[in-house]
């Protein structure tokens, strides 16, 4: 079966302060198959992130499934949900790197668990670093970087397994014209015959760049619609 | 240290009696008449062999003496086959006797005065069983102890099966018309090892005070060092499972422990078994002295490589690994709301 | 009391056992009234994050409780009868405990099938993303606790009556249990030759049943085949181990009516003891989950494959163990008969 991310009829609850359940999502649904390309735009609180972390697996809808070839991913126990995830390459908003370790030490950090060798580990890290231009910076601690340098990180941190599904949240937000080209131009060849991605951004400049994207959706009111 | 000198007393008197039987009188002990005692002893079912030991204590230069009247009959292959058998006027010295002035000659007093010729020394392995005695020919024992022709002031018994010694202890006792105190070979290694368990034991119990509070100051620093709970929440976001987290934390505690407990075990060893110095035994057991050269083997180093996993190890691995499974308890919902 | 070193360890790792066992029970408690499957309610994922925990706790305080129990067995088998003045054996060790370790042994055994029987459970659970078991698990958690509770508080009673300075009879235990070398000939005043006969007849009757359970268990009649194999299997162990402490030892001992199980633990006798009561730990162990995972599959259509592969698994380990068992037993007694011409006894 070829690979497939479903959203069927999801809705996701908060617990406000006061007792109450806000509505993040409500009932939404989206198809997307291997070699598609989604874009999802829309408000700042919209749900964009909120809906990106449900394709990832980190939350379960209070209503409604994922599923992800066939397979209600989203209703799995924890441990089944953290093995699945490691098919998913994610790009943080914020880069949410690890302060003591070094550029490289946070590139490699998804692989460690998956019993990779040494060697391997070391070529799948450069080749995500050198694909963005970072390479430069691998024994540097993450504090030093700037904004836009931790954001590139984090996306080489995202690619290092070669992911089967790529979800990025603002992946250029903080990235000027030439940096923001790069990741696009890097992000449209990532997109191949058997992988999804998935980008969240308000950014301009992914229009103006990239016309990669197969489906747009647009989020607002928790509620999404795909625009044609 | 206790686990070897329970060995060490095994080895050494292995090849001791299997039972030694002791006249007892209102006065405490008291010679028994050799023949009477030997024949009386063969009459019970399962003894093998029955023979008479001349011993006792003397006074030397260097204080009292355990004196033993030695010939070719007596089956101590382990402690003297290395040693010539003693004629009249000569000695075979434990390795802890001193001579006094004259380092070829010692004088002993007991019932009479006597001096013997020097000719050899146990070896030191025997020293922990030894290390008081003086071998010399039974004529002289008897001169020098006062025990009368005919007489002897113990006998043993030789059984075909270890375990037959204590089935046939109230058999033998019955056999006598005098009372008599029996003692086999299990029993005097026994007091051996209960004597350094106990005060091992006791050890070991103020050592736990010790092993808790490393417990808590290894909580205590692991918890600073933690990972933090948002830092758990993005590693499963990446991929980890719980598992593969604790097994992170194991392997830090790991790295730090099993070196510490090798260098641990390697200095103690060390200490035991190779050491030229007193303190382990004058802090541990009291003793004056050097301890006596010990005997190591395999199954009592095993028991105690157990024993201290069991007792230090473990509480440091669950003490290190304790707030590691507290802090794995994070979802990456956590992280994402923090 | 006597302070020793071992006996220490085994009450320090007892205690340490029962901590983690009972952190994870407190999750398993949670787990029982709280469990809603799927539910994306923050206080169930919390709840199935600290199951992951609680599952761990509880596998390191499985492999601390075996280590402590291996330490008290080779301290009964082979360090303490150098202590208890008069004992030359385990047996001497346990009647200076007024018999409470050997019943502590006892309840230890059973924990450790409580504790095998979750662990399967377990791993079946786990080879589902749904997890379907883990409520059905966490009472059986739950249910090795006041056991565990009470073997550790049994075992350190026990350890408490040692007294160096008191003398037991070894002997006397084992040769007083008959008045007359007739009466030794019998077990409950039935012939030795009555239970010898049980004894082969039940094994055969397990071995067939182990083989057809094999083969009969990708079909409906697998739950038949397991569940015969398990009820055989439990009246199987303890006529086995009546009939090697009172016939079959006589081979290892070389000596008749030598009647105690702890001497084959002994060194001189090769610790034979730990191969022969080892396979009857398996079979005990193996025969029941056999059944039961069986009954996993019927009821749990999701678990079908895990649960047949594992109940199949046990099926063979119980084998293996029985044959090997058997071996162990038949082959000193046909050497005798072979080299003398007549069955000791």
């Amino acid at each position: 079966m070829s690979l497939s991310l479903v959203c069927q009829n999801v809705s996701l609850l908060r617990r406000c302060a006061d007792g109450s359940e806000r509505a993040i999502l409500r009932h939404v649904d989206a198809t997307l198959n291997a070699g598609e390309g989604a874009m999802i735009s829309g408000k700042t609180g919209a749900g964009k992130t909120t809906l990106l972390h449900l394709f990832a697996g980190l939350l379960r809808p209070s209503q409604g499934q994922i599923t992800a070839n066939g397979q209600p991913v989203s209703r799995w126990n924890t441990v089944h949900r953290d093995l699945w995830r490691r098919q998913v390459g994610i790009v943080f908003q914020h880069p949410h790197l690890i302060n003591d370790f070094t550029v490289f030490e946070n590139v490699i950090l998804p692989m460690i668990p998956r019993g990779t060798s040494l060697r391997q580990l070391r070529k799948l890290a450069w080749d995500a670093l050198d694909t963005l231009g970072i390479s430069h910076l691998a024994k540097q601690n993450v504090l030093s970087l700037s904004g836009g340098e931790q954001q590139r990180v984090s996306i080489a941190r995202a690619i290092v397994s070669r992911p089967a599904i790529l979800i990025a949240d603002e992946p250029t937000a903080h990235q000027d014209d030439e940096g923001a080209a790069l990741i696009i131009e890097k992000f449209a060849g990532w997109k191949l015959p058997h992988t999804i991605m998935i980008v969240a951004a308000h950014d301009p400049r992914w229009s103006q760049y990239g016309k990669f994207t197969d489906k747009h959706f647009h989020i607002e009111n928790g509620r999404l619609r795909e625009l044609r | 240290m206790s686990q070897a000198l329970s060995t060490t007393a095994g080895h050494l008197l292995k090849d001791s009696p299997s039972v030694v039987v002791r006249r007892v009188s209102p006065l405490g002990w008291s010679a028994l008449p050799a023949e009477e005692s030997i024949r009386l002893a063969k009459s019970v079912p399962g003894v093998l062999h029955a023979g008479i030991r001349i011993w006792g204590t003397a006074n030397s230069p260097g204080g009292p003496v355990t004196v033993f009247g030695i010939d070719g009959s007596h089956r101590f292959s382990g402690l003297t086959k290395s040693v010539p058998l003693p004629k009249r006027g000569e000695a075979v010295l434990g390795a802890g006797i001193a001579t006094g002035e004259d380092p070829d000659f010692l004088k002993l007093t007991g019932h009479n005065a006597l001096i013997f010729r020097i000719i050899d020394t146990l070896k030191a392995k025997t020293s922990m069983v030894a290390h008081d005695m003086v071998l010399v020919h039974p004529d002289d024992a008897r001169q020098l102890l006062g025990i009368a022709e005919g007489y002897a002031s113990d006998l043993i018994v030789e059984v075909f099966h270890e375990t037959e010694a204590e089935a046939i202890l109230p058999d033998l006792s019955r056999a006598f018309p005098w009372p008599v105190r029996m003692t086999t070979r299990n029993e005097a290694a026994g007091i051996y090892t209960s004597a350094s368990a106990r005060r091992s034991g006791i050890v070991y119990i103020t050592i736990i005070p010790g092993i808790l509070a490393l417990a808590l100051i290894v909580v205590g620093v692991v918890k600073g060092q933690m990972v933090q709970s948002c830092n758990v929440g993005l590693f499963k976001a990446l991929g980890w499972t719980t598992t593969n987290i604790f097994q992170m934390q194991l392997l830090k505690a790991l790295v730090i422990g099993m070196p510490a407990v090798t260098a641990g075990m390697v200095v103690s060893y060390g200490l035991v078994f190779r050491s030229g110095s007193s303190w382990p035994g004058y802090l541990f057991f009291g003793w004056n002295d050097n301890p006596p050269p010990l005997f190591l083997n395999a199954s009592g180093a095993f028991l105690v490589l157990i024993e201290v996993a069991v007792l230090v190890f473990l509480p440091y691995l669950a003490a290190a690994l304790w707030p590691a499974l507290q802090a794995a308890v994070s979802d990456p919902q956590d992280f994402l709301e923090s | 009391m006597i302070r020793h070193p071992l006996l220490i360890a085994v009450v320090v790792g007892d205690l340490l056992s029962l901590l983690l066992w009972f952190g994870a029970a407190t999750t398993a408690f949670q787990i029982v009234i709280k469990w809603v499957p799927q539910s994306a309610k923050r206080e169930q994922i919390q709840l199935e994050r600290r199951a992951e925990t609680a599952r761990l706790s509880a596998k390191f305080s499985l492999a601390v409780f075996f280590l402590s129990t291996a330490l008290l067995i080779i301290g009964i088998t082979n360090v303490l009868p150098e202590i208890v003045p008069g004992a030359m054996c385990g047996t001497g060790v346990l009647q200076a405990t007024d018999g409470l370790v050997g019943r502590a042994l006892m309840v230890r055994f059973f924990v450790f099938f409580i504790m095998t029987l979750w662990l399967t459970y377990e791993k079946l659970n786990l080879s589902r993303p749904d997890a379907p078991l883990t409520r059905y698990n966490a009472r059986v958690l739950l249910l090795a606790l006041p056991f565990f509770l009470l073997a550790v508080i049994t075992t350190l009673r026990g350890i408490l009556r040692i007294d160096s300075h008191q003398p037991v009879d070894c002997c006397a235990m084992v040769y007083d249990q008959f008045g007359s070398l007739a009466t030794a000939r019998q077990i409950a005043g039935i012939p030795n030759t009555f239970w010898i006969w049980t004894f082969w007849i039940l094994t055969a009757l397990m071995l067939s049943c182990a083989v057809w359970s094999l083969r009969t268990n990708r079909t409906k009649g697998g739950e038949k085949a397991t569940g015969s194999l398990a009820v055989i299997s439990v009246i199987w162990v303890p006529i086995a181990a009546i009939t090697l402490v009172r016939v079959y030892a006589a081979y290892f001992y070389q000596v008749l009516h030598h009647h105690c199980p702890w001497c084959l633990f002994l060194p001189e006798h090769k610790f034979v003891g730990v191969p022969l009561f080892g396979a009857l730990i398996i079979i005990i162990l193996e025969g029941p989950i056999s059944y039961l995972a069986a009954k996993i599959a019927a009821n749990f259509p999701d678990l079908l494959t895990r649960a047949r592969r594992r109940s199949r698994l046990a099926g063979l380990r119980l084998l293996l163990a029985a044959v090997a068992y058997t071996g162990m037993v038949a082959l000193p007694a046909l050497y005798w008969r072979l080299l003398y011409g007549v069955w000791l006894g």
